[in-house]
Order: C-alpha cells, then sequence, then structure tokens
C-alpha cells in the first residue's frame, strides 16, 4: 500500500475531525476504522437494511453524528478513507500492519494520529459474566443502532449521567426498566456534568428531558446503590443491590434481590491506548481519566515525535473534546508536514482551544462525579472470574501476592491472567486497581501488561497472505 | 537455568542465593518454543547432555510441588522437501553411530500422527517417543518456589552490578541493593553472560539471537507432538548471518494455545516483534497446516538465545579465577537442557565431579586468553 | 438439546423495536440446525438475542455459560462458529441470508 503523510487510526468524532482539518490544509490524509461505516461508538451509523425514518426519534446525539458525518462526505474526495481495515500493530520503522479483505499489509506514514476511543470499565462482581450482563456500550449499540432490546425487564447500574441516555433509549423503545442504580449521588453538579459530555444547553435541555420520561415512566432512580451479585442458572434470574456509603462500600443490612433477566453496567470508559503503547509513546495512569493515558503536549503530540492522540483513547472526556482534539490535531500535523505556517496553525487552533476550555470547565465536575471508588474492586469475592478469557479468579490473585508477586505482569506468568483473547482489555483496568489497593502501591508500581502486535486477535490465514508475494530468507532461497 | 541451579543446590542444603534482575521466567525462559526435545541434538556431548536432561524433566515432575504441564508427547521433525533428506539422513547416521538412534516415519505414518498436517508438505519425518513440550514459565516458577521452601533466598528485582574478586577467588557479589559474600557464584545470565563475565575480567563468547513466536487462540486437540521442520537443520545458521530466517516449529499447550513459530535474527537486545517475521512465521505454519487459516494469532513474543560458536553450552569452573562458574550459553536449548545442566552444577558444587562428564563443555575451549 | 443450552421458548431475550427505522426484508438464518428471523444490518449476536438465544458458548476451563458482553468486538466472549468458521465474533458479524451459526460447546465437550 502507498504509504501516506498523514495516517489517523479511528473513525470516530476525533478521527473525522483530525481528518477534515488537515486535508482542509493540503495535507494527503488517509482514514483508517474497522468498522463497515464511519462513527465510531457514539456516532454509529446504521447498517446497510436500516431506513432511518425518524432521525428525531433517534436523539440528538444521532443527529449530531449525521451532521459531522455530512461534513466529512462533503470532503470525501480529499481523504483516502479505509473502512473494515484493522491496525493490528505499529512499529518502529513507521509504518502500521493493516489486515483489510483477507490479507494482511503495510502502511508507512510521516504522522500518525491514535483516534482510538474507549470501551466500557469492566467491573468483576459474582455474576457478571453470566449470559444477560451487558456493559452499557453494549447495550447502547443493541438497542440504538441494531434496535433490539438486551431484555425484558432491565437493571442499569453504574455510575454518571450516560446512564440516563440509555434508560432513555431503552424507554423510547418500550423497553421496562425495573432501577437505574447510581453509585455516586445526584448533586447539583451531577446536572452540570451533562454540559460537561455535550457541553452545550441544548445537552442539558435534552437531559433534564430523560429525567422526566424516567420519572414518568417510574423507574426507581436510586442514588447510592450498587449492583453486588447477580444469580441464576446459566442465565440471569436475580440481582443483589444494595446501598453504599462515600466509598461505594455496600452498607451493612441494606442489600436486597431483584428480580432482572438482563443488566447494562456503566462505570465510566477506559482508554484504548494500546496503540500508543505499542508505540512506545509515555503514559500515565489516571483512574479518571480511564487508565493508561498517553501524554500529550498542547498540540495532541505525544512523547513520540509525529505521533498524536486524541479523544477518548487519549483520555476519556466525551465527544465534543475529542472533536476539538481532532480538529487540533489535524491543524498540528498540517504544521508539521509544512502545509501550514506556524502563524496560521496557531490562529487555526485558537478557537478549538477556546472550546475546549470552556467544555473542560464541566468535564472536571463530571470526573470527579464518576470516579470509581474502592468499594467497587472490593466487590468481587474469591471464586469471582476476573479475567474472563482464562477464568482467573480472585482467589488466584491473593495466592499470587501471598507468593510475593508485586506486579501485574509477573502475576500474568503465574495466573495466566491476560493471556487471552481480549489481550488483557476486560482485566487489567480492573486488577490494577485491585493490586495496588491490596499491596498499597502506586499504579506505576504495579504496572500493566505490555501490548505486542497483533494488538487484536488476527487469523493466521490474513497474515499469510501478506502482500509481498517473495520473501527471502537468509539464505536468499525463495519461501513462497 | 538459574532456577534449577538453585533448587539442586537448595535441596543439597547448599546456602543459594539467586539474584535475578526481572522475576521468574522474565527473559529467554518464558518466550520461546517450549519444547523438551531430543531429535535435532547432534552426536556426541550435546545428546547425551540433551538425554541426562529428559530424565531430570522426569524426576522434577515427580519432585516439584508446582506442576508445569510436562508432556512426552513425542516430538516429529517433518521432511518438507528433497533438499532436506541428505541432511536429515547424515544426521540419523551420525546418531546411530553415537548410540543415540531416531526413527525414520514415512509421510503416511507422520499424517497418521498429525493429520491436520498438509499432505504436500510432509515427505516423510524423524519420531522420537521420548521428546515432548512443557510449559517453561510454570517449571521456572516450580523450580524457585520449591528452592525457597529449601531454604534458597531469591532476590527478584535486584540486579547483579559488579563482582569482588581478590587472590583469584571469588569474594562477593556487588548487587543495586547490597553486597553478598560468597565464593561462588555461578553465572547463568543466559544472553547477558557476557557482562557478568566481564565483571571478572572473563570473555564469555555468548551472542544474543532474537527468536519470535506466535500464539495463538485456544483449540480444542489440534496438535499432539512437538513439531518441527527440517528446515531449521538448514536455517540452524541463519542466527548468525544478517536477514531474517524461518522454520516451521509448533506445540500444542495444555491450555490449548498453539506456540508456533519461528522466526530469528539479530536484533540486539530488542524484544519488539517486527511485521515482516510475523507474517513469515503465520506463513509457514499455515503452509504446513492448512487449517490454521482461520486461526487467529492473539500475541507475538520474541527473546534472545545466548548463541555459542559451537552451539553447544559453557558449564563448568573458569580458569584463573576460582569459583566463578559458568552455566549460560543453551542458545535456543534453554528449557531442554537447563534442568539437567543445574543437577550437574550442583555435583560440581558438591562434589568436584558430575555424573556425566562436562570438561568439552567448558569456557576454556575457546581459547579466551583472559585480560589482566 | 444439551442441557444448559436456553429454549427458545424462553422469551429471556430481547424484541426487536422499530420506532424511528423500517427495516428491509427479514430472511431466515440457522442457529445450531433451528431456523430463525433476522434481518438485514443486524449483527448475529443481535439476531440472537432477539430469538432468546443468549448462551452463545461454554468456557474451556469452567464450562460456564457466555454471551454477549462488551457489544463492540473486544471481550472475544461472543465467539461462535458462522458458516464454518470458528471464532467469529457475533457482535461483529452480521447476517446474511442463509448463514449457518454454530453456538459453542467447551473444548471439554468438542471433538477434535
Amino acid at each position: 500500500m502507498e504509504d501516506s503523510e498523514f495516517v489517523i487510526v479511528g473513525g470516530g468524532p476525533g478521527g473525522i475531525a483530525a481528518a477534515m482539518e488537515a486535508a482542509k490544509a493540503g495535507v494527503e490524509v488517509t482514514l483508517v476504522d474497522e468498522n463497515e461505516r464511519l462513527g465510531g461508538q457514539c456516532f454509529r451509523q446504521f447498517e446497510k437494511g436500516f431506513k432511518v425514518v425518524d432521525p428525531e426519534a433517534l436523539g440528538l446525539d444521532y443527529q449530531e453524528g449525521q451532521e459531522l458525518l455530512h461534513q466529512f462526505g462533503l470532503m470525501e474526495d480529499k481523504i483516502r478513507y479505509l473502512s473494515k481495515t484493522l491496525v493490528w500493530g505499529i512499529f518502529e520503522n513507521r509504518t502500521i500492519a493493516l489486515a483489510r479483505d483477507g490479507a494482511s499489509s503495510t502502511l508507512g506514514f510521516k504522522c500518525l494520529l491514535a483516534a482510538t476511543g474507549a470501551y466500557d470499565r469492566p467491573v468483576p462482581f459474582p455474576g457478571w459474566t453470566l449470559p444477560g450482563v451487558f456493559t452499557a456500550g453494549g447495550a447502547q449499540k443493541l438497542v440504538k443502532s441494531e434496535r433490539v432490546l438486551p431484555g425484558e425487564n432491565i437493571l442499569l447500574a453504574g455510575t454518571g449521567p450516560l446512564q440516563l441516555v440509555l434508560a432513555h433509549q431503552i424507554l423510547e423503545a418500550g423497553g421496562k426498566i425495573e432501577a437505574i442504580l447510581e453509585a455516586g449521588n445526584f448533586s447539583r453538579n451531577w446536572l452540570r456534568g451533562f454540559l460537561g459530555i455535550w457541553g452545550n444547553w441544548d445537552f442539558l435541555k435534552e437531559g433534564l428531558r430523560y429525567l422526566r420520561s424516567i420519572r414518568k415512566a417510574g423507574v426507581p432512580l436510586l442514588q447510592r446503590h450498587i449492583i453486588c451479585e447477580v444469580h441464576g442458572e446459566g442465565r440471569i434470574q436475580e440481582a443483589v443491590i444494595a446501598e453504599v456509603d462515600r466509598d461505594w462500600r455496600p452498607k451493612p443490612d441494606t442489600a436486597r434481590a431483584v428480580e432482572v433477566d438482563s443488566i447494562c453496567l456503566g462505570y465510566g470508559l477506559v482508554s484504548s491506548s494500546e496503540l500508543t503503547m505499542l508505540a512506545g509513546c509515555g503514559h500515565s495512569y489516571d483512574l479518571r481519566l480511564g487508565g493508561y493515558v498517553p501524554l500529550r503536549s498542547a498540540t495532541m503530540e505525544t512523547t513520540v515525535p509525529g505521533i498524536y492522540a486524541v479523544g477518548d483513547g487519549a483520555g476519556v472526556a466525551g465527544r465534543k473534546v475529542a472533536i476539538e482534539e481532532g480538529r487540533i490535531a489535524g491543524i498540528s500535523a498540517a504544521r508539521a508536514l509544512g502545509h501550514l505556517s506556524g502563524t496560521d496553525a496557531a490562529e487555526q487552533i485558537k478557537p478549538c482551544l477556546k472550546r475546549l476550555r470552556r467544555i473542560g470547565r464541566f468535564r472536571r465536575v463530571l470526573d470527579d462525579i464518576s470516579l470509581p471508588r474502592r468499594g467497587l474492586y472490593e466487590l468481587a469475592q474469591d471464586d469471582t472470574i476476573i479475567c474472563r478469557c482464562e477464568e482467573v479468579t480472585l482467589k488466584q490473585l491473593k495466592d499470587a501476592l501471598a507468593v510475593g508477586i508485586l506486579r501485574m505482569k509477573d502475576f500474568k506468568r503465574i495466573s495466566r491472567m491476560g493471556m487471552g483473547p481480549c489481550e488483557g482489555r476486560m482485566c487489567v483496568p480492573s486488577v490494577i486497581e485491585m493490586m495496588r489497593h491490596r499491596l498499597g502501591a502506586s499504579a506505576e508500581d504495579v504496572g500493566c501488561l505490555l501490548p505486542r502486535p497483533s494488538i487484536k486477535p488476527v487469523a493466521l490465514g490474513v497474515l499469510a497472505a501478506a502482500g509481498t508475494a517473495e520473501r527471502k530468507t537468509a539464505h536468499g532461497s525463495s519461501r513462497s | 537455568m538459574g532456577s534449577s541451579v538453585a533448587y539442586f543446590l537448595a535441596k543439597a542444603g547448599k546456602d543459594v542465593v539467586l539474584v535475578e534482575r526481572g522475576w521468574f521466567a522474565g527473559e529467554a525462559s518464558g518466550a520461546n518454543a517450549a519444547f523438551v526435545w531430543t531429535i535435532t541434538r547432534k552426536s556426541g556431548i550435546d545428546i547425551r547432555l540433551a538425554m541426562h536432561s529428559l530424565g531430570i524433566h522426569k524426576q522434577l515432575e515427580a519432585e516439584l510441588e508446582m506442576g508445569f504441564e510436562y508432556v512426552r508427547g513425542g516430538g516429529l521433525l517433518i521432511i518438507e522437501n528433497e533438499t532436506q533428506i541428505p541432511l536429515v539422513e547424515a544426521h540419523l547416521r551420525k546418531r546411530a553411530e553415537d548410540g543415540h538412534p531416531l526413527d525414520l516415519i514415512d509421510a503416511e505414518q507422520v499424517l497418521e500422527l498429525e493429520p491436520h498436517l498438509s499432505k504436500e508438505r510432509v515427505l516423510g519425518a524423524v519420531y522420537s517417543p521420548v521428546d515432548g513440550k512443557t510449559n517453561p514459565i510454570f517449571l521456572v516458577i516450580a523450580l524457585n518456589l520449591q528452592a525457597r521452601k529449601l531454604g534458597a533466598r531469591l532476590l527478584h528485582h535486584t540486579e547483579v552490578v559488579g563482582i569482588e574478586a581478590a587472590g583469584g577467588a571469588v569474594k562477593g557479589v556487588v548487587t543495586d541493593k547490597g553486597t553478598i559474600k560468597t565464593n561462588i557464584v555461578v553465572n547463568a545470565a543466559g544472553s547477558w553472560a557476557s557482562f557478568i563475565g566481564e565483571m571478572v575480567a572473563v570473555n564469555v563468547p555468548v551472542s544474543p539471537f532474537q527468536m519470535a513466536m506466535l500464539v495463538t487462540e485456544q483449540l480444542p486437540p489440534t496438535v499432539a507432538h512437538a513439531v518441527m521442520g527440517a528446515s531449521y537443520m538448514v536455517e540452524e545458521d541463519a542466527g548468525k548471518k544478517e536477514g531474517l530466517g524461518c522454520g516451521l516449529i509448533m506445540s500444542q499447550q495444555t491450555a490449548g494455545n498453539l506456540l508456533i513459530g519461528a522466526s530469528w535474527r539479530k536484533a540486539g537486545y530488542d524484544k519488539r516483534t517486527i511485521q515482516e517475521e510475523i507474517e513469515l512465521i503465520a506463513r509457514v505454519n499455515v503452509r504446513a497446516m492448512p487449517m490454521l487459516k482461520t486461526v487467529r494469532l492473539i500475541r507475538s513474543y520474541a527473546n534472545f538465545f545466548p548463541q555459542t560458536e559451537d552451539d553447544l553450552p559453557i558449564l563448568g569452573k573458569v580458569d584463573g579465577i576460582e569459583g566463578f562458574i559458568m552455566a549460560c550459553g543453551h542458545g535456543g536449548h534453554g528449557i531442554c537442557l537447563g534442568p539437567g545442566s543445574g543437577k550437574l552444577i550442583q555435583e560440581l558444587i558438591c562434589d568436584g565431579r558430575t555424573s556425566l562428564p562436562i570438561d568439552e563443555l567448558n569456557l576454556s575451549r575457546f581459547n579466551q586468553a583472559r585480560h589482566a | 438439546m444439551e442441557s444448559g443450552k436456553e429454549s427458545k421458548h424462553m422469551r429471556t431475550g430481547g424484541k426487536r423495536v422499530s420506532k424511528g427505522v423500517e427495516r428491509g426484508e427479514p430472511f431466515e438464518i440457522e442457529v445450531d440446525g433451528e431456523k430463525i428471523v433476522a434481518y438485514e444490518g443486524e449483527t448475529v449476536g443481535a439476531a440472537l438475542l432477539a430469538a432468546g438465544q443468549r448462551t452463545l458458548r461454554y468456557t474451556n476451563k469452567l464450562e460456564r455459560p457466555r454471551g454477549l458482553y462488551c457489544g463492540i468486538g473486544l471481550c472475544q466472549e461472543c465467539r461462535i462458529t458462522i458458516n464454518g468458521v470458528p471464532n467469529a465474533q457475533a457482535c461483529q458479524t452480521l447476517v446474511t441470508p442463509g448463514c449457518r451459526v454454530e453456538t459453542v460447546k467447551s473444548l471439554k465437550r468438542r471433538e477434535s
């Protein structure tokens, strides 16, 4: 594949915004995305087969997404867009490895932007692996983009106003919600938090509308409540919920059972930082922002020159932030590649920075509310699975610590935690917290698992079908 | 290597301290093909060492409290094309002459043993029923934990920065956390053995070559044997030359993952895998076993193997410096030979002699003059 | 019918929602030998969910049931065999008319 000046990995709001700014400046841009259609998670589009007949019924964010995608569409001929393309590695020689159309290939870049987004924070508690326990993101995709309800009597548990969005969508779709559990409490700040995500008074009104519809449907909105356990033989039959204290620890004698068949867990997001980690960028751990996030300059550049990172994948901050950061990265890359003068770049970045600052004020409030408290990572019991792929239990972690293990990569070796196909995504974020609480250590002491290619599973046949037809070995004999 | 020495010495009642810069199985021990294998061992000391070590693996299976998934399922060296035949036949001849014969089986028999192999890429194979695979990470952890139970002190995340010597004898080991007074130091530092050697002005000619492998997701029982392609015999020297070499190596772990490989190249001390080698390994393995086309890679790993010029380890005392003992240079065979070498080093230290003569493995064979 | 498998008569799945969208023509897909309805644009996971099938596989070690969790292709829990190709992710694969889906038994139960 022909090399590109500026490669953008991730077709969500951050990547799209960056692509447009860079292309506007004349940069040769390649936008790479895994899905069939652009939009990432927040602006997920319908697949072919669905016809949208009433966009308003689909919510403000759907419409906002359509607007952004429309603008991108106007620049289509200036941007090389590779859909259904997985980036499975990044290498020192400034290339990335792609899997596309059943074959692996290489793409060289001068500058690269990681706009890889985030995913739901995994929280181990007894029964969380039962079919019918969904993440809020997974449930949202089902309801919004596939128009299927996750179940018949649904319990929402988590923290933060995003849960209300999901609740509203479920109710609008005719679903039944047993209760919505908020681990923290709703202060005045909580509503201001809406602004933090959407940065816009329209969305605050929208948020109030969600609250009204939830109240109207008679759905209990229980603050300072958490889900402790889920029981069932092969499927969910009941959930145990309890009131919690300030540290999110269940208060004694408040546990009660509720009969539900589906659970949606929304405890915030974790940044997908595998690509920047593999690229050797410096990272810092910030639970508030979603775990290990890349260190960045004001122009969105990481510690590796020419590699940028924006959006939730670089620190969970919502789509408005992703868009502004994306714009800044696009402009900065254009400057770095010589398409814009320093003055012009600074001029163009100014309004983005201004908008970012305005959103940031509200973001911090939101983050404070939704920061996981210690009790969340104490819900697991000895036989609770903490690594889903390899079925590693909390007891195994306790035993490993008893034997003197201090670092996550050593726990991995003794227990196989993190060695499954999810490549640590569903276990590392919680095991970091569990280990550091039990050890009284910092997250940096505990460390994490270093991503290795391929950063998502790739079929061997795809790798074997790699572009280069003839390969030479050390002996020069052909090995095709 | 070091874990084995520590275990056997602790078992023999010696006061042992194991100093490790990382933790258990952090380097080559945790990133290899997991073979316990004798087929490609050359006649002479090479095969004698391997057979001895196989016996030690069995012994450890019974002795160590923690299991390490050692499976003696048999080994197959697949003859993939005509050019490999003369090399294999020559090898078999020498081995037979040496009293360690191997069986040659035909393609039909091979496919009975490993039905997923591609007919087109199998002309026959060398079969060894005593070969097999293990979980090297568990093996090292098992050795360490037992050694500790027997009184050994394990100093992890501790780096050796110097060795004190006076009057031609070792007096102590300096680490970044303090000095340990001792008269005996075993250099089991693998690809870093030359750095340890420098601390006593001893030249240890091991050079690292990087080997990469791939890990697939878990499958139902698919590959029963330790399988290697005979191109390994042709490519064996590739690690010493420039460029990327690759040969077929595959086995299935107890958990169900396939470890497939392998590529090798000179890469200094860079553990990162590169796209070219990952794709090459995939191509070689899919060609050998077509059903792998839909099997997914979930990670790759690479580490360095301490290669010596003659592909034999360096075991034994060192002339000119008393108490400095070599136990390194095992190349790509550390997992197979480690346990046995550990036992031999323990014998050397405790009794002054070894049950298997290892004089020809002494450092002195490289005729390296000790610098002042 | 193996033990532990959800009966499709137990409506613990989801249901399809029509508000705001129109679906294309329905077609049939095959799941573990039985036919269910699916619509173009759905993932296999959504179609199974709508039909009441939430257990997609059993784990290798402890043989516990698993199904959709993250929904966006990261957790690898929704692995099933689609048209003979194993380890396909139900949440990432769109339905096609007549596609054959097999939910997966654990390694212990599977024949090699």
